[in-house]
């Protein structure tokens, strides 16, 4: 391994890793062959969270998020990424990063779809998703480039299941935000919606957006700019993190695992 | 990898070459090890303005940037930044950039600072350009973000004209972006600023992006995701393109030379 490369973390913030090795193989297609990735995911015993289709979900796995940015950020990661497409915990993530910027699936995504179109549709599972998402989608100023959501009815542990099936759907869905809701770009609105983007999109003639590939060319994107520039986090006013000393006394234990698995793809040398 | 350099065209939309030359050092020093950079401008012939900070002038020279958009798509380059603040005929840009990803100066900053902060300022040269700018911001999305505009009484061209009273003039502005408005990160409004952010950063304590390095930057960035991804613009709804039939036939876009200048950095 390079010891210059480029060190970028794309964590899965769930406790189950047993689609960890899927994520590797799609991230390794398309990664940057100067960047180090390191696919991780949450320790089981923060919660065997195999998804966080819901807020209880999210709020459970957020004090492990943090954990595991701070871990990065004190590992000297060039950038991080959180997999998840409501963006959990992004606000939070970035006040403890140090000095490495922090991304996620929705941000990214709306930014590339936003500079290839006037106007994106979202591709996510459930309905019951679509609400939470649009505010995030909003947050980041895009709200007027939303075409529309369009659910597929399938459960984040679904997608992968019959994937002949899921691209079927994903394609119905696809075609009814082009043709009836004028969407100029779609964006696949969960990470688990993984190695469709290139199928759909020649079938659809837009460009259709991997979330999770998004979030990883950002980070790299963020890395990049970072080391080149010196453009790193800001930590004036809102973005001021809490005292070391206090987060020293107790916010959590910092010798606690911040991480359950870990693939690592490495640089081309 | 691609074997091919990533080919980025950085357009001066101006007609003269005088700065040209600055913005090839910029990419020499900022463009990733895999990149071809072509710092261009417009024919004299087009106006031989050396700014457009007037929207009479920007009017005047989009044609030139159209022209000069249509010949770096069909010559093959993956991405375009304008190299105005103004972000100077994106939209339009855009349209007619067939495979090729087009960006700009105040797009691409705002990116960058909505990244690495909640809020932030811009440091332009005059008043003047406050308002059509802060519209810019707002059609970009990040007018939430936006803490306020300062201006430093420098027009385009006076930028590089006296360096030590530019950065004391950028610095007070940047300070008090910081200080009165609650700025957590700096834009410089002008891509005649250049040169300056990193002494800047030191000083303030803040990032402050400078936006031609940033247009370079998400330009590159824009050529690695079609290269790497597949993603290029969009022809759907309002991103179709003129059809090429109209174009042959009504003139004026593919005629004569586009560009007054090219300097090549990098590649073979």
């Amino acid at each position: 391994m390079d010891a210059a490369a480029p060190k970028v973390m794309f964590l899965r913030p769930v406790g189950s890793s047993r689609v960890d090795r899927e994520f590797a193989a799609a991230l390794r297609e398309c990664k940057s062959p100067a960047t180090e990735i390191h696919l991780a995911s949450l320790p089981p015993e923060e919660g065997t969270f195999a998804h966080i289709e819901y807020r209880t979900y999210e709020a459970a796995v957020t004090r492990s998020i943090i954990r595991a940015v701070r871990a990065a950020s004190l590992e000297g990661f060039g950038a991080f990424a959180i997999g998840c497409f409501y963006d959990t915990a992004l606000h939070d993530a970035r006040e403890s990063s140090g000095r490495m910027p922090v991304t996620a699936p929705c941000a990214a995504s709306c930014e590339i779809a936003a500079g290839l179109s006037n106007r994106f549709g979202i591709i996510v599972g459930r309905r019951k998703w679509v609400d939470q998402m649009a505010a995030v989608v909003r947050d980041y100023g895009h709200g007027d480039r939303l075409a529309g959501f369009e659910p597929v009815e399938l459960g984040v542990e679904d997608f992968l299941a019959d994937r002949r099936e899921t691209e079927r759907r994903l394609l119905a869905a696809g075609r009814k935000l082009v043709e009836e809701k004028h969407a100029e770009a779609i964006i696949l609105g969960c990470t688990r919606e993984l190695g469709f983007h290139r199928k759909l999109s020649s079938e659809l003639g837009v460009p259709v957006v991997d979330a999770a590939v998004a979030a990883l060319k950002r980070a790299e994107h963020a890395a990049e700019i970072r080391s080149r520039c010196g453009w790193l986090p800001s930590r004036k006013w809102s973005c001021e993190p809490p005292p070391e000393q206090e987060i020293e006394a107790g916010c959590w234990n910092e010798a606690a695992k911040p991480f359950g698995n870990r693939i690592v793809l490495e640089a081309a040398s | 990898m691609p074997e091919s350099p990533l080919k980025i065209m950085y357009l001066n939309p101006l007609g003269t070459s005088a700065y040209d030359h600055v913005f090839a050092d910029m990419a020499r020093e900022f463009k990733l090890p895999e990149s071809e950079v072509h710092v261009t401008s417009l024919p004299p012939s087009e106006g031989a303005f050396p700014h457009i900070e007037f929207r009479t002038y920007e009017a005047v020279v989009t044609r030139g940037i159209i022209r000069a958009v249509r010949a770096a798509s069909l010559e093959g380059f993956d991405a375009l930044a304008i190299g105005c603040f103004y972000d100077t005929a994106l939209h339009d840009a855009r349209e007619i950039s067939g495979r090729m990803a087009v960006t700009a100066p105040c797009q691409a900053s705002c990116e960058i600072a909505a990244g690495i902060s909640n809020r932030f300022g811009v440091i332009v040269g005059r008043r003047k350009w406050v308002n059509q700018m802060s519209a810019v911001v707002h059609e970009h999305g990040h007018g939430a973000k936006l803490a306020a505009f300062r201006h430093v009484e420098l027009g385009v061209t006076e930028f590089q004209a006296d360096h030590a009273e530019t950065e004391r003039r950028l610095a007070e502005a940047g300070r008090k972006l910081v200080e009165e408005d609650y700025a957590e990160s700096l834009i410089l409004g002008c891509t005649l600023e250049i040169g300056f952010f990193r002494r800047l950063q030191e000083r303030l304590g803040v990032p402050v992006v400078d936006p031609a390095i940033a247009a370079l930057k998400r330009a590159e960035y824009s050529a690695i995701l079609q290269r790497a991804c597949g993603w290029h613009p969009s022809r759907k709804w309002s991103c179709e393109a003129p059809p090429e039939s109209e174009i042959k036939e009504f003139g004026s876009i593919d005629t004569d030379e586009p560009f007054g200048n090219r300097i090549v950095v990098g590649g073979k």
